[in-house]
């Protein structure tokens, strides 16, 4: 008995000091490192991410945008038309998710392996998010993202802020991407230009020129208009330079689901009653060639391309696709998504030259109105002729001296159908229907507008129930002029 | 052995002392039935000297005093004790008890004597379980355990079912709050998965959970070989599992073989099953918008036309799309041994052909079990289980067969699906599937083949000092295919896609346990164990989909254009040590203390080991102040605190970069850093449980009652805590938190007729309090679902289950505000509390009558309060098919005021708009319901046949008739709502209606044993 249990005294001695020296391997090392992850990723892994985000928070955007400013109208009444409150979720989730973290991660890489090219790639991908979401909250964090987790209530720069932050980006971005030396650079990884970094810098300029036109009211027209016209010059004047995703078989541009998802009854929007009347001649006593290649009219009897009367959900005759083979031209499978582009490059020349001129048309800003629509009829593949016919046509050409900032404006609406920028230019001219002929308020409108045109979004739901100091006193009600429309 | 030789010898000595001894024999018969009893202990009073009864129930006993008394015990019979008074022959007939002598099975396999816990525990006998033919081990224990809330994901075959025991104690609504099941000390995985069954973009799906009602693996189980389970319900229950059961434990026990003669069992059941409650539906209006029929091809399937004319086609779709179901069950055991050696092996089929078209599950399974004492001191057993698990799964949740079902129009037979060439017959081109079409083209079918064993060795050193060895293993393979064809919704934007995948997972525990015990002196004994247990979980997730298919009709994964593959591994290792002692103090005193240490493998390495105590004290007042009280035949006091320590899920701390879900975009790879960030100085979870309670038995054993109260704290819990995403990061796992609950559980039995007529009544009630009480910081709520008209949230202060919905807009006064077209509209700035989904109470209430060889079963169930969504209705409602829209085209005056303070005056028409616009349907008023339900749960009728029938070949046969959900009342309109729309291994309650409903059953069942 008593050999019995010194045996079994060795056996647990040896069980417990087994236990304890094999207990290190056993439960530490790498026994808690996830097998299918990594801990770095490298510049060509994170580039398509950025970019494949941003034409995401695009569509997204637009997906209420284009709704607010009646390119496009929901299919139920007192649908997003009607200017309900919304969140832009989106965007938002992209913006601080997949964009900054990645995005800063390039930086500091390619910072640390001498790749100014990447860098630059990545300042200007930022650059235009942030200008995306602060013409949608006016306010935003942006000093305060990314943070590590240093700060669980970051807080807000204002619009200002954010403006310096976007030029100073873009400032960095051109000065990195005109290195002459990068160790790593962007080759098929960039989903966008295929490692062009001169189309790169275009787009940089031409950012450059679109946000200095936000902030022209705050910073003066007189340093403004030269500054834009210079960064035009240095910009994207070609169709092919334009800033935006050409999807593939494999991941469809996101219109296209929106397109699918309403034959089966997860209906969401059509063509807007604004657009097509702007299209379909009522506004212009022209009809646009671009109509029938946008839109599919699938109520024959009806001679008109017509929109959803705004906040009804009824009165269209156009669908994005005809159930079988057509697809309006931004809604096939691999239809770009466009970010900013040579149309609106010329657009803005337009508007910039005529109001440097006082608001009276110059023959420059004629031509850049009328390359303008060129532009964007040829990319979507109106034929020569009918270009021609449209542009000659008096209702379009006016002239240089009778050329209006409505003209303008209107084409531009027309050429970004489904660009959130469309929407910060009705903001920019206060929705006036003297710019735009013909808008007006939706039916349904929200209640909570007291009758006036919406000009924000609320903060998302995340933020207000996880930093909810800051959103709170960040927020301001629907209907208040954001700091550069004021 | 030297301290217990005393003690024989002094029995000895008494024996001798007491004069005269004569033998005394006779026959311990069953008072119900008056068939022999085998094995009846026959002690002489005061002693350890008796004997038990044969096989006809006789026994002898030499050598008794005279003058003495013998005691007859019997398990499940109540103790009877008669004086012999110098009788030669006693034949006494034993009354079936409500006894608390049992012994019932704790943590690590070890057996105790329910007197000495300090804590609650609840047996359930297999004869219990077996009154609810259900084939689900967790559907069999509905109704019958106090504490503890069973949902069944559906009515489908397979379909999991979700238990939870003391209430929901996570903050988070993806963790799984569900206990540890051991089966003879193996822990077994009672996981569900949910799978990755969707495509990349066409769906609202909120998750896979909701798609498939998917099968928790505890149904791997063959419920004809359990003989007990006992559920330990608090943390002090279960203290030597710690943290593998922090949220309570099953321990079930299978069938043994006894030594003697082989015995063979037989039992089979054939039953059918139908859909229990369906929605009613108005059938004064035909199909049609705005008041006018739909004409031509124009997809119709609103029901807003013009009143129905006679004749007009009309079907109740909701019935009707449901078949009978069938169910099927076989199960063969052989048992036996000699005194040293016992075997058991057992094979069983079970299939369900479910009441929707084309959904089955099918089990089989064969077990073997054996045990052998090699030496006095050595014994070995071990035992391997197999089980192969079919299932055709229907699809729920968004775009599924139930969502296609819920729009239909009652105007077309849901059932004509087909048009001649084959395709699909839809008569929404597309707006909507058909469901039967879906049904029968796109399930999921699931293939689990499971093992799991042991081995064990017990050695006992001498009297006082034994240990223990097993080995565990539980392993299966899932493997899982969907296909979806390019005509349905779902599949219409990738052009069809099929998801196949593998699942593996694999448990290893390795238990070493030594148990000593010393009895100081007459009154004062300890009792001690000690152990070490390590554990080694991994799981591997492989799924491959394949999206556009390329030769039409051709569903197979390599005639795909885009492939997507996701893999996804865990590992998880803990190694414990544990005590457990326990000191004796007469026979009324035991005060037990359990300490654990354990290391993990998934918390930060400086927080890895972490200890938690516990303390339970028993008191039996009946064998001390109360004793020989005529009123308390039992009565005991109970207490117990106990801390039970929890680690993380695996790779949870710090950040990692990942493929971009949808990736390659084209050919190109990227990859993105995660969204989640665990904190790199992660704790352990620690719960804190209190518990006190009462066990006693009155008036002769007429009577028992249990009753507990318990306070649970969970604190610093591990969730994935949502932050602001401009930190980077949408969510931080890390420490967080404080809920509490609290409950009552009371269990009340007594028998109003005894004897050869006897009923039986036990009742269980359950009440459940929860308090949110700290939330992390800067988060004001947590949202685990949000359906767009009602949620699931929680907020400081709040409790679990919550449930939130829109009002209407309201002025300062909080009048409803009516705008100038008569109308109230919704205020969408803010979601409301207004209610709860869970339950205020709930209860089960079991009778048993007997006569003879008949048995009568009937299990009521009440389910008091709880509130919520019916997301069928909310279809049906758009569409104007059920009865609640019958109530149109009449004018109205919503009650409120206008603008300028007057109360509204104005009559509006109640139409289509009214149940269509979300301005109005999106009121809370149409979305939450009251669930509360009562249902006769179960009947069951069970005859066993005398033995003068047949011959010695057969000992024993049963013939029985059960039935389920016999009945149900409930306020809610749709479905049954006890089916949860998340399925098993959620914490998201409050939905319901998009699951495969609730079925009622006959069983006829035969049980032969030879």
């Amino acid at each position: 008995m008593i050999m019995k249990n010194k045996f079994l005294q060795k056996i647990i001695w040896l069980a417990l000091i087994l236990t304890v020296t094999n207990c290190e391997s056993y439960i530490g090392g790498d026994t808690n490192i996830d097998p299918n992850k990594t801990n770095d990723a490298s510049l060509n892994t994170l580039t398509p991410t950025i970019l494949f985000f941003s034409a995401n928070s695009t569509q997204s955007a637009a997906s209420i945008s284009s709704s607010y400013i009646q390119q496009i109208g929901s299919l139920v009444a007192s649908g997003t038309d009607s200017h309900i409150r919304s969140t832009f979720d989106g965007v938002w989730v992209n913006l601080y998710l997949n964009i900054i973290p990645n995005a800063n991660a390039m930086i500091k890489k390619a910072n640390s392996t001498n790749s100014p090219h990447y860098s630059g790639l990545a300042k200007v991908v930022i650059a235009y998010n942030l200008g995306l979401a602060t013409t949608i909250w006016e306010n935003i964090p942006f000093k305060s993202s990314d943070n590590q987790l240093t700060d669980f209530a970051p807080k807000y720069d204002t619009q200002e802020e954010v403006y310096k932050d976007i030029q100073r980006l873009l400032n960095e971005a051109i000065t990195e991407l005109s290195a002459t030396e990068s160790l790593f650079k962007p080759g098929t990884d960039d989903i966008v230009y295929r490692g062009n970094i001169s189309n790169w810098l275009k787009t940089a300029q031409t950012l450059k020129a679109r946000y200095l036109l936000h902030t022209a009211k705050k910073t003066g027209a007189a340093a403004a208009y030269p500054a834009i016209l210079d960064a035009l010059s240095k910009g994207i004047k070609l169709n092919t330079e334009d800033f935006q995703l050409v999807y593939t078989d494999r991941n469809f541009n996101p219109w296209h689901s929106v397109a699918l998802a309403n034959n089966t009854g997860n209906l969401s929007t059509t063509f807007g009653g604004q657009f097509m009347n702007l299209m379909n001649g009522t506004v212009q006593e022209v009809v646009d060639p671009r109509v029938s290649l946008l839109a599919f009219k699938n109520v024959a009897a009806d001679p008109l391309f017509k929109g959803t009367n705004p906040g009804t959900g009824a009165g269209a005759t156009t669908v994005y696709n005809d159930r079988t083979n057509f697809f309006g031209w931004n809604f096939s499978l691999l239809a770009p998504l466009q970010m900013i582009t040579n149309a609106e490059a010329k657009f803005i020349e337009a508007e910039v030259r005529l109001l440097q001129n006082g608001g009276k048309g110059t023959p420059d800003a004629y031509n850049a109105y009328l390359d303008g629509i060129r532009a964007n009829m040829t990319k979507i593949g109106v034929s020569a002729a009918n270009i021609t016919a449209f542009t000659s046509n008096p209702k379009i050409a006016v002239g240089a001296e009778n050329l209006t900032i409505s003209q303008i404006i209107s084409e531009k609406y027309k050429a970004l159908f489904l660009n959130p920028e469309a929407w910060t230019d009705l903001r920019r001219y206060d929705y006036s229907s003297s710019v735009i002929p013909g808008l007006s308020l939706p039916a349904n409108h929200n209640p909570d507008l007291k009758g006036k045109w919406i000009q924000r979004a609320a903060y998302p739901t995340s933020e207000t129930s996880r930093n909810s100091a800051n959103a709170t006193q960040n927020f301001r009600d629907l209907d208040i002029k954001m700091w550069i429309f004021n | 052995m030297k301290f217990i030789l005393p003690f024989i010898l002094a029995f000895a000595l008494v024996t001798q002392l007491s004069g005269q001894n004569i033998n005394v024999s006779g026959k311990v018969v069953s008072s119900m039935d008056n068939e022999p009893l085998i094995g009846v202990n026959v002690i002489i009073k005061g002693t350890s000297i008796g004997t038990t009864t044969d096989l006809e129930g006789n026994y002898t006993l030499a050598n008794a005093p005279a003058n003495g008394t013998l005691e007859f015990s019997y398990v499940g019979f109540e103790k009877l004790e008669a004086p012999i008074n110098g009788r030669l022959v006693i034949n006494v007939s034993l009354d079936e008890g409500r006894t608390l002598d049992e012994v019932v099975v704790t943590s690590f396999g070890i057996a105790k004597e329910k007197k000495v816990l300090g804590y609650g525990s609840q047996k359930v006998t297999a004869e219990v379980l077996m009154q609810s033919s259900q084939p689900n081990v967790v559907n069999a224990l509905q109704g019958k355990v106090a504490g503890v809330t069973i949902n069944s994901a559906g009515g489908s075959p397979g379909a999991g079912a979700n238990i939870n025991i003391r209430g929901i104690n996570s903050i988070s609504g993806s963790n799984d709050n569900q206990p540890l099941f051991v089966v003879d000390g193996i822990i077994i995985s009672n996981a569900t998965n949910a799978g990755n069954v969707l495509p990349s973009v066409g769906t609202n799906a909120v998750n896979n959970n909701e798609q498939f009602m998917n099968t928790n693996r505890a149904a791997d189980i063959n419920n004809d070989d359990i003989e007990s389970i006992n559920i330990l319900k608090g943390a002090a229950a279960t203290a030597l599992y710690g943290q593998r059961a922090s949220n309570g434990a099953v321990i079930i026990t299978t069938k043994k073989g006894k030594a003697g003669k082989t015995a063979i069992n037989y039992s089979t059941s054939y039953g059918v099953q139908g859909v229990d409650k369906v929605p009613l539906l108005q059938e004064v209006y035909s199909h049609g918008i705005n008041g006018l029929a739909r004409t031509g091809s124009i997809p119709v399937f609103q029901q807003f036309g013009p009143p129905s004319l006679p004749g007009d086609p009309f079907y109740q779709h909701f019935r009707d799309f449901f078949r009978q179901g069938t169910t099927a069950n076989h199960s063969l055991s052989f048992s036996g041994g000699s005194d040293k050696t016992s075997f058991l092996t057992s094979a069983s089929f079970f299939n369900n052909e479910g009441i929707t078209y084309n959904t089955s599950f099918q089990r089989v399974t064969a077990k073997l079990s054996a045990t052998h004492q090699m030496s006095e001191k050595l014994s070995v057993g071990g035992q391997i289980n197999y089980a192969n698990s079919k299932g055709v799964n229907p699809a729920s949740g968004d775009k599924s067969i139930y969502s296609s079902l819920s729009y239909w129009s009652p105007s077309f037979d849901v059932n004509d699906y087909l048009k001649a060439d084959g395709t699909q017959k839809n008569i929404t081109a597309g707006t909507i599937d058909n469901p039967r079409y879906m049904a029968e083209t796109s399930p999921l079918n699931t293939n689990v083949n499971r093992v799991y064993g042991d081995m064990n060795l017990n050695y006992k050193f001498n009297s006082w000092l034994s240990a223990r060895y097993q080995i565990t293993a539980d392993y299966y393979n899932d493997r899982r295919s969907r296909i979806v064809p390019p005509d349905l919704d779902l599949g219409t934007q990738v052009r069809g896609f099929i998801a196949e995948e593998t699942i593996n997972s694999m448990e290893l525990n390795s238990n070493f346990i030594v148990t000593a015990n010393h009895k100081f002196n007459e009154d004062l004994g300890i009792n001690v164990t000690v152990g070490n247990t390590i554990t080694d979980i991994q799981g591997e997730n492989l799924g491959a989909r394949g999206e556009g298919f390329i030769a039409p009709g051709f569903f197979n994964i390599l005639n795909t254009s885009n492939a997507f593959i996701r893999k996804s591994n865990s590992l998880r290792r803990i190694v414990g040590v544990f005590a457990d002692a326990r000191i004796d103090y007469k026979d009324y005193l035991y005060l037990n203390f359990t300490g654990r240490n354990d290391w993990s493998s998934t918390l930060p390495a400086d927080n890895r080991s972490f200890f938690y105590p516990s303390a339970s004290l028993s008191y039996i007042l009946s064998n001390t102040l109360l004793k020989d009280n005529a009123f308390f035949s039992f009565m005991k006091l109970r207490g117990s605190v106990a801390q039970v320590g929890k680690d993380a899920s695996p790779y949870q701390i710090g950040s990692y970069f990942a493929p971009v879900p949808g990736f390659p975009f084209g050919t190109t790879g990227g990859f993105r850093r995660d969204l989640d960030i665990g904190n790199f100085n992660l704790l352990p979870e620690l719960t804190t449980e209190s518990e006190v309670g009462i066990e006693a038995n009155f008036l002769n054993n007429l009577i028992s009652l249990e009753a507990n109260y318990f306070v649970r704290n969970s604190k610093n819990q591990i969730i994935d805590v949502p932050i602001s995403n401009v930190t980077g990061f949408s969510r931080y796992t890390t420490n967080a938190g404080l809920i509490v609950n609290k409950g009552v559980e009371v269990l009340l039995g007594f028998s109003p007729l005894k004897g050869k007529f006897r009923w039986d009544i036990d009742i269980n009630w359950t009440r459940i309090r929860n308090n949110v009480v700290s939330m992390p910081e800067n988060l004001k709520e947590i949202t685990f679902y949000d359906q767009g008209r009602s949620a699931l949230r929680i907020v400081e202060g709040g409790s679990m289950g919550d449930m939130y919905a829109y009002d209407w807009r309201r002025n300062e006064k909080g009048e409803v505000l009516i705008g100038t077209n008569g109308l109230p509209t919704l205020d969408q700035s803010k979601y409301i509390k207004l209610g709860n989904a869970l339950p205020d109470w709930f209860g089960g209430l079991n009778n048993t009558f007997s006569y003879k060889g008949l048995t009568l079963n009937v299990l009521l169930e009440v389910r008091q309060g709880g509130d919520m969504v019916d997301l069928m209705e909310m279809n049906a409602l758009r569409n104007g098919t059920t009865l609640f829209t019958e109530d149109r085209n009449k004018m109205v005056i919503w009650n409120g005021v206008t603008a300028d303070g007057k109360a509204n005056t104005l009559p509006v028409i109640v139409d289509e708009n009214t149940y269509r616009a979300f301005g109005i349907n999106g009121h809370h008023s149409f979305n939450l319901q009251d669930a509360s339900w009562f249902r006769i749960r179960n009947i069951n009728l069970s005859y066993s046949l005398p033995k003068s029938l047949f011959g010695k070949a057969i000992s024993s046969a049963r013939l029985g008739i059960s039935a389920s959900n016999v009945f149900l009342s409930t306020p809610f309109r749709g479905y049954d709502p006890e089916a949860l729309a998340f399925g098993s291994g959620s914490n998201l309650v409050g939905f319901t209606g998009r699951n495969t409903p609730n079925t009622r059953n006959i069983n006829f069942n035969l049980n032969i044993g030879f």
